[in-house]
């Protein structure tokens, strides 16, 4: 990417700052989206919209979209993490996060 | 299973009432992915594939999902699912669990799934694709403040029936095609002559038009799956650079439950 250094512990709690520009407007809205919030998603939106435009907000609400898609893909196909950099990268990320989301290995072993 | 209807209603997605315009690239995936789940597949028919999107649609205002979502086991709480019901109760159950709680999803749900009869492998996989494009086409129209598009009526007409013949279990739970001569042709006709293609573009291989649908949802939504293992593309003329759009995609997984 571009050598910005991003404090990945937002992707787990969503309010620490990720270093990514925007990135608190961004994560408020894609939390608002996910939980469903209508009041939320309405002022989260306006903020997004203020910082990246319409077309932030649409090309927001497209990843939010697919995102949904292929997790739950995922998830129920039972694939395996892609080997080499990706899984490392991973497993690392889920260590350093204390994130304690059912692995492939353990998700098949249920 | 539901009557298919003979009359076909022009479907809109409503993206055109929404506040912020929407790309045309997107809007077509959209309008497309309407009509797919009204037309026959390879495994099921129109009138089949509609009733999954509107179990899929249903299943997140389900009272018995949001129980099982809360208890710590998802399998602990029985009862009756809240929706149309249109399938075979079993086939329902896969639909509510695949939209509500699918990072609970284990190996063991799948054989059961499996033995129980309701669905072969080969439906499993196209019932996954329509499920999951479906809640995607509900939860874009909820972030860009419009209703969520009303399914055009069913098409009449016959599945195809074709299952890839070098199809086997390859490291997941479902078979898909194998990669390199393995997969032959069969591997060619979908990817060419790549010889890797990250685990999620092989996922639907079993049934090779939701391959199709995905990459289709992939390259308007996010970018195409050839380029998601490298870190330095972006999608041209996107309003968000990469950075941005991973962040927003972890976050997404991270409240899915989604170890990927």
């Amino acid at each position: 990417m571009n050598g910005t250094a991003i404090d990945l512990s937002a992707v787990k709690d969503g309010e620490t700052d990720s270093g990514v520009v925007f990135g608190a407007e961004l994560l408020a809205f894609t939390d608002a989206v996910m939980t469903r919030n209508a009041a939320a998603i309405e002022m989260t939106r306006a903020d997004l919209q203020g910082k990246l435009g319409a077309a932030g907000v649409v090309d927001t609400a497209a990843v939010i979209a697919m995102f949904n898609v292929v997790d739950r893909i995922a998830d129920a196909t039972g694939i395996p993490i892609d080997g080499g950099f990706t899984r490392d990268l991973r497993y690392a990320i889920g260590n350093e996060l204390g994130m304690d989301h059912l692995t492939p290995e353990e998700r098949a072993g249920r | 299973m539901p009557k298919e209807r003979v009359e076909m209603s022009k479907s809109t997605t409503g993206n055109d009432r929404s506040k912020f315009p929407v790309r045309e690239d997107l809007s077509v995936a959209h309008r497309e992915m309407l009509e797919s789940f009204s037309r026959s597949g390879t495994w099921w028919t129109g009138a089949d594939r509609r009733a999954i999107a509107m179990e899929a649609r249903a299943a997140r205002d389900c009272g018995l999902c949001a129980e099982r979502k809360a208890a710590l086991s998802p399998f602990s709480v029985d009862g009756i699912h809240v929706g149309p019901s249109d399938l075979a109760p079993e086939i329902v159950d896969v639909i509510h669990r695949i939209v509500t709680d699918p990072g609970r999803l284990a190996r063991s749900w799948y054989d059961r799934v499996m033995a129980e009869g309701a669905l072969s492998e080969e439906r499993y996989v196209e019932l996954l694709s329509v499920t999951v494009r479906l809640n995607a086409l509900d939860v874009f129209a909820r972030a860009v403040g419009v209703e969520s598009p009303e399914l055009p009526a069913a098409v009449p007409g016959a599945p195809t029936r074709v299952r890839p013949a070098t199809a086997r279990i390859d490291g997941a739970w479902v078979p898909q095609i194998p990669s390199g001569e393995a997969g032959g042709e069969e591997w060619t006709a979908l990817y060419g002559d790549r010889e890797f293609v990250p685990q999620i573009g092989r996922a639907l291989s079993l049934v090779p038009t939701e391959v199709d649908s995905l990459n289709a949802v992939s390259r308007s939504h996010y970018m195409s799956i050839d380029h998601v293992t490298d870190p330095a593309y972006a999608e041209p003329e996107r309003a968000l650079d990469r950075m941005q759009m991973e962040l927003v995609a972890s976050r997404v997984s991270a409240l899915n439950e989604c170890f990927y």
